[in-house]
């Protein structure tokens, strides 16, 4: 009987915590180029470092969550605000001709690049013609 | 009192974020998504600034993302602050050195910027110090003695 309440108010817990959650994040400036072999992400990500940065792929879908540090207004007040503070976060679905086990990922200086490889099957290829 | 910079595409880009759930369906999107501004601000682009202050100084930090020092140029007159630089396009396009790379989508902005920040108040210029770290640059202007606040202390006769 206790063991039931207690599972009923800690997944109470869990809906609250959900509803809780912040949800206001800065979407980054992203430019996608490729090529035959591959396709690169350049995304400018800037205050965050490579500790502050998380990239995770989960069921088709590239997610990428940085977080920086922000002002801190009790020691501080603001004159005149343009950027927004907060934490950058942008969701990417990978079809299957990409292949998500060979991610590379580097960040300098505020950008991010990641380069995800095409898999063999899906790599254009030249068809030899032969002659009789 | 925080003043805040209105930013037109701002909810452009918060409109597109549905589009972003497919990396097959692609599409050029023009420089309306760039941030560009006209007429107050000189150059290509404009990069984002917060301005802060305490008791002993004002603080500033700028987004700017990919971008190697010695292509920003700070300099400060009195209450006059200005930032310039260029951001390059990478001269590399192909990010590996490979032929035949051809963009999908750009939302990245590139070229110069021109900033002048008009400073409350006068500052100490001479000790002013700026540092770029993971592409955001952190100024910081202390204010001259005679414009800090000072302590006056009470003394019962």
């Amino acid at each position: 009987m206790a063991d039931k309440k207690e599972l009923e108010k800690s997944k109470r817990d869990e809906v609250l915590r959900k509803d809780e959650r912040p949800e206001r994040y800065i979407r980054p400036r992203t430019s996608i180029q490729e090529n035959s072999d591959s396709v690169v992400l350049v995304m400018d990500l800037p205050g965050v470092s490579k500790d502050n940065l998380d990239i995770q792929f989960n069921r088709g879908e590239l997610t990428i969550i940085g977080h920086r540090e922000s002002w801190d207004r009790n020691k501080m007040k603001p004159c005149y605000c343009e950027r927004t503070d907060g934490s950058y976060r942008r969701v990417f679905s990978l079809d299957n001709t990409l292949d998500p086990g060979k991610i590379d990922a580097k960040l300098t200086q505020g950008v991010l690049e990641l380069v995800i490889p095409k898999v063999e099957a899906a790599k254009p290829r030249k068809i030899e013609i032969k002659t009789a | 009192m925080a003043v805040q910079r209105y930013d037109p595409f701002d909810l452009f880009d918060r409109m597109s974020g549905a589009l972003d759930r497919d990396l097959s369906d692609w599409f050029y999107l023009p420089d309306l998504m760039a941030e560009r501004t006209s007429g107050v601000f000189e150059g290509d682009w404009s990069p984002k600034l917060d301005l802060y202050e305490d008791n002993e100084a004002y603080f500033i930090k700028m987004d700017l993302p990919g971008i190697v020092s010695r292509d920003i140029d700070v300099s400060v007159t009195n209450d006059v602050l200005t930032i310039k630089g260029e951001k390059k396009e990478p001269t590399k396009e192909d990010p590996q050195g490979k032929k035949g790379w051809e963009y999908g989508r750009r939302e990245r902005v590139y070229g110069f910027f021109h900033r002048t920040v008009p400073l409350p108040l006068p500052v100490e210029g001479a000790h002013v110090d700026a540092k770029l770290k993971d592409g955001v640059l952190y100024i910081t202007l202390p204010k001259r003695e005679e414009i800090k606040p000072k302590k006056i202390s009470v003394s019962v006769s």
